[in-house]
């Protein structure tokens, strides 16, 4: 996947845009409807189980303890890419470090 | 200012109980959706843009759903904010946002059992992608590197 300086250009050259849609290139985008897509509703009732939600994102298809079930579940009922998460015991703050032991 | 190969996603909003912090309980995360490849698998998957995060570390289950032998890979042990120790194995996968894929390798882990997505860290997200996030405008934008 190495490209020359001269493709990168090419590449990294601003794409004319109109009114916030994007008129070439592959991006389908429409700034004025660009805002947080809210999961809030569709999660709020589960807990600490899997879920496999509408390639959309708009609701949760199926649910399990187990990942495996979920998704099976998901894909028995027609979804195709169900999109996998884990609903937590319950939410909160995370940050990585690795250690050498 | 948009690029042609850009990709352009939105934050995701959860809920939160409404505190001195986010009064109206509205709590924004750089959440996108992602793919992971392994071999003829393919399962979609929420991950949070962490750039805290040393490198990128899925869920386990996740993981054995694209048919990985979790255990056979590379063991390490990391820690997060508490100083209990947890266990990840690092594997080869092909990672897919949109219409971008590459070869990366990130870690699976058992441990990771409390929070919903997985963590796209430097080493094999940022390492690969430009990131520029924007809370003002809710929105996160991803430049391929390579």
């Amino acid at each position: 996947m190495q490209q020359s300086p001269e493709l990168r250009a090419v590449l990294e050259a601003p794409v004319a845009h109109s009114a916030g849609l994007v008129l070439q290139g592959k991006i389908d985008y429409n700034e004025s409807t660009m805002k947080a897509k809210n999961l809030s509703k569709i999660l709020s009732s589960y807990k600490n189980e899997w879920l496999a939600l509408s390639h959309n994102e708009s609701k949760v298809i199926a649910s399990s303890k187990s990942a495996k079930k979920a998704y099976l579940k998901a894909k028995d009922r027609g979804e195709e890419r169900p999109i996998m998460m884990k609903a937590p015991k319950k939410w909160g703050i995370y940050v990585l470090f690795q250690h050498d032991h | 200012m948009y690029y042609f190969n850009m990709i352009i996603s939105n934050y995701r909003q959860y809920f939160s109980i409404p505190s001195y912090i986010f009064p109206d309980g509205r709590i924004l995360r750089p959440v996108i959706p992602i793919a992971l490849k392994y071999g003829n698998q393919i399962i979609d998957y929420e991950a949070l843009i962490d750039s805290g995060a040393d490198h990128c570390i899925f869920h386990a289950e996740v993981g054995e759903l694209l048919d990985i032998p979790i255990k056979k890979g590379h063991r390490i042990f990391f820690h997060g904010t508490s100083d209990s120790s947890q266990v990840a194995y690092f594997h080869k996968v092909k990672i897919c946002i949109k219409n971008c894929e590459a070869d990366t390798v990130v870690a699976f882990s058992y441990d990771i059992a409390s929070i919903p997505y997985g963590l796209l860290g430097q080493k094999g997200f940022f390492d690969i992608f430009e990131v520029r996030m924007n809370l003002q405008k809710e929105q996160v934008k991803l430049l391929p590197l390579k």
